[in-house]
């Protein structure tokens, strides 16, 4: 019996190291746009990816469909609680700076427009952040967006836009480059 | 105030598109030894936070059974069978002792009585010397065991003794629970872990030993570089003990009482 355990528990946890070997490449990129820093990013990623342990290997929740989904939803939710939690210290800036300091016409996304953009990521609302990255960095649609986020299909919409307006300077400059390329 | 910029949803699709393309481009390729990395402290976290949670529901479930146990009890004697319930029962002759409920420990192991938390920095100092202080001691760790935060030269120690939740010896108890990294010992096996954390939070480092003895307890010790386990500042380069000195310690048989010992 107690061999039978084992080798049952040791099948999981291949799966599971399976499975997060193939869900952190994606976690980790999407992590360090939210946090904005490699150490916190790892943080988030491996906090994720101990729930995702800990879902996995319950015998009373039922089997996920869609792990992918349950570990990006367990990442915003668990950056966004964090953030909400140490949000009196986070710093927040009115408006952004009309003009990257460094920029270079002849590389439109070169370093310093790279740079310019992870600085202006760094100044939004840590939600409006995770807004732009589930929906344009993993493509999801408004709805996914909402579901990850636990939030409704109107708020993601508003804060979206308002995300966009916010970095217009970086995004105005790329649009410019992507004209004069054509 | 940005009307001019979207005017409409067609721009702002190209704006979200622009975006899209900007935040691919600025993530850096992820490295595969950072992915295996990750996977494994994932794992590692995820192992101690379902020993913690299966720590929690034991706790609920012996609550549960007190409860249960309390109202029968107060029914039991001399209260009036219930009428379905079988005349054996019912007879006049003493129930025979019931069989014990299957148990993860052996009879050796059900015996031991570990020690109570207060008495965890005593303990330590007799195995480990040097100038032991207790922060913080709780005796209720996964129903029973006590858990206690010191610091050991300043340097701060965690010590645990917990009976073991999950059934078999030593070794198929920290293949199950431990961080995969376990080393056969005496009586059991022992799981050596080394970690770091977040720059951001101090950069702390751990060197954590956890014993799965096969008399059905689990007895854990953990230095940190730090007066806090948490976050810095660095006391060190390196914690103050190696693994195998936690585990020489861990392996004295300090902290479980003697027989005839009095609690505490």
């Amino acid at each position: 019996m107690t061999t039978a355990r084992q080798t049952r528990a040791q099948r999981r946890e291949e799966e599971f190291e399976q499975l997060a070997l193939g869900l952190t490449p994606r976690l980790l990129r999407s992590a360090r746009l939210l946090c904005g820093d490699a150490h916190q990013a790892e943080d988030l990623v491996q906090e994720t990816l101990a729930k995702l342990y800990v879902r996995q290997r319950s015998a009373l929740a039922p089997r996920l469909d869609n792990p992918a989904a349950y570990a990006q939803t367990v990442l915003t939710r668990t950056f966004l609680s964090a953030r909400r939690r140490r949000s009196s210290t986070e710093l927040l800036l009115g408006e952004l700076p009309e003009q990257p300091e460094s920029w270079d016409p002849s590389s439109p996304t070169g370093p310093e427009d790279r740079m310019a953009l992870l600085a202006a990521l760094a100044q939004l609302a840590p939600a409006d952040r995770a807004v732009l990255v589930l929906r344009y960095l993993e493509e999801l649609s408004v709805e996914e967006t909402a579901d990850r986020m636990g939030a409704t299909s109107g708020a993601v919409r508003t804060r979206c836009s308002r995300a966009l307006a916010r970095l217009r300077v970086v995004v105005e400059r790329s649009l410019v480059d992507t004209e004069e390329q054509r | 105030m940005n009307e001019h910029w979207m005017h409409n949803e067609h721009e702002e699709h190209e704006a979200g598109c622009r975006v899209g393309t900007l935040l691919r481009e600025a993530t850096r390729p992820v490295d595969a030894g950072e992915v295996v990395a990750l996977v494994r402290g994932g794992a590692a976290r995820g192992r101690r936070l379902r020993r913690r949670r299966q720590g929690a529901t034991v706790l609920a479930a012996a609550a549960v059974v007190g409860v249960v146990g309390g109202v029968g009890l107060v029914s039991g004697p001399g209260a009036t069978p219930a009428p379905d319930q079988a005349p054996a029962a019912q007879g006049r002759e003493p129930a025979a002792t019931p069989e014990p409920a299957p148990d993860a420990r052996p009879d050796a192991g059900r015996r031991l009585q570990p020690v109570r938390a207060t008495a965890l920095a005593d303990a330590v100092e007799s195995v480990l010397g040097a100038d032991v202080r207790t922060v913080m001691t709780e005796d209720r760790l996964r129903g029973g065991g006590p858990i206690a935060d010191l610091t050991w030269n300043g340097f701060a120690m965690r010590v645990f003794v917990r009976p073991a939740v999950t059934e078999g010896d030593g070794a198929t108890r920290c293949a199950i629970e431990g961080s995969g990294r376990c080393v056969p010992v005496d009586e059991g096996a022992a799981d050596r872990l080394t970690w770091t954390g977040p720059a951001a939070e101090g950069g702390v480092t751990g060197t954590s030993v956890t014993v799965f003895d096969d008399r059905g307890w689990d007895v854990g010790i953990t230095v940190f570089n730090a007066a806090d386990g948490k976050r810095g500042p660095l006391l060190a380069d390196q914690p103050p003990l190696s693994a195998e000195q936690l585990t020489r310690a861990v392996l004295t048989g300090t902290w479980f009482r003697q027989s005839g010992q009095r609690r505490g």
